[in-house]
């Protein structure tokens, strides 16, 4: 490796770091992204999402479709579709939690609301801005059950 | 290789203590890596506003993880692949989503661009060589705008942020610097005493 490149290398560094560097909201969101820890709380994983599992979307034009995850924790199981308003870019969730009672909260960085689970467990939200997010549940017997992040 | 402040061995004990709560400990991993995750959403031509959701998006990943990571001193590498694929995900959305207006053709193509034309470098001649830099060849600039992020990030977080051999950023990284020498000084940001024979060399074998 040669010193002429490593020197190259940290003047364009220098460059990089004034030019585009991460905003310091960056910073801020990253450093408030701890106390959004949940101990209490099971986790259900990201098992599906036809957005990464679906090598087609790459290749399709499509204007109305539905991005589909699903999220596993044991018996509680939610099926989640995102629909993103191409004109407003706002984001319609709809859902069905298998295992769940009550109502799902949706959970932001910075807020977190709460929709009732119909008959079997469908939910819908609707007007949702894009961004991080994650659903957070409760099972018959009081478990509190949240989903992974994800970006919508 | 430079990420010298940041030596083997000191990733696996902040975690540790993250894990257990220390805040302090996080925003040590947070000041480490945020730079990272940055160049890797950039390299993928991310706008300012997804490439922010993406750091997010990963960090709080890592959140829900603390105390499940296999690999603490690998640490770089899986925040450096959360970030990748959530990458991929946005770039997927957006070409699913078409623009329906200027405005929003506007907000949702990535603005990398903009942010090349609109950035501030008080040396002239660094902003010359920035915008040379932006038009290099996707493989070059990719790799290379992972490469600057600060605090300089190893050549297996590198790798892992742009899913390629390991072995390969190496030389990938020299014929790259050595083709935005020769691109820089065809269009006098650099001077042409800034060429050596292994940059001249270079350019007879072609582009990479």
């Amino acid at each position: 490796m040669s010193q002429r490149d490593d020197d190259f290398e940290r003047r364009l560094r220098a460059m990089a770091t004034e030019a585009d560097p991460p905003p310091s909201l960056v910073y801020e969101a990253a450093r408030a992204a701890f106390s959004l820890r949940d101990l209490d709380a099971e986790l259900a994983e990201l098992v599906a999402d036809s957005l990464v599992d679906d090598p087609a979307v790459l290749t399709r034009a499509v204007v109305s479709d539905v991005r589909m995850l699903s999220f596993e924790c044991g018996d509680v199981v939610v099926e989640l579709d995102v629909e993103t308003d191409p004109l407003s870019r706002l984001v319609r969730l709809s859902g069905l939690a298998v295992g769940a009672v009550g109502a799902v909260t949706i959970v932001r960085a910075d807020d977190r609301s709460s929709v009732d689970l119909a008959d079997g467990g469908r939910f819908v939200a609707d007007g949702i801005s894009p961004g991080p997010l994650r659903l957070e549940l409760t099972t018959p017997d009081g478990r509190r059950v949240t989903t992974s992040w994800i970006h919508v | 290789m430079a990420a010298a402040t940041w030596h083997e061995g000191t990733i696996g004990p902040l975690l540790e203590a993250a894990a257990a709560g220390d805040s302090l400990a996080w925003d040590s991993l947070v000041s480490r890596f945020t730079g990272l995750l940055w160049g890797t959403a950039r390299a993928y031509r991310l706008s300012t506003a997804d490439a922010a959701d993406v750091v997010q998006t990963t960090w709080l990943r890592l959140v829900e993880n603390l105390g499940r990571i296999q690999d603490p001193e690998r640490l770089g590498g899986w925040l450096a692949t959360t970030a990748r694929r959530e990458c991929l995900v946005v770039l997927k959305k957006s070409r699913r989503e078409p623009p329906v207006g200027d405005e929003r053709w506007l907000d949702t193509v990535p603005d990398q661009r903009s942010a090349v034309d609109g950035a501030l470098l008080v040396d002239e001649r660094d902003s010359a060589l920035w915008r040379v830099f932006d038009e290099l060849p996707d493989r070059c600039r990719r790799l290379l705008r992972v490469l600057l992020a600060d605090p300089a990030p190893s050549y297996a977080e590198v790798a892992e942020a742009l899913d390629l051999p390991i072995g390969s950023i190496g030389p990938t990284r020299q014929r790259c610097l050595s083709s935005l020498r020769r691109l820089a000084v065809e269009s006098g940001a650099l001077d042409p005493g800034d060429l050596d024979l292994t940059d001249r060399t270079v350019s007879l074998g072609g582009e990479p």
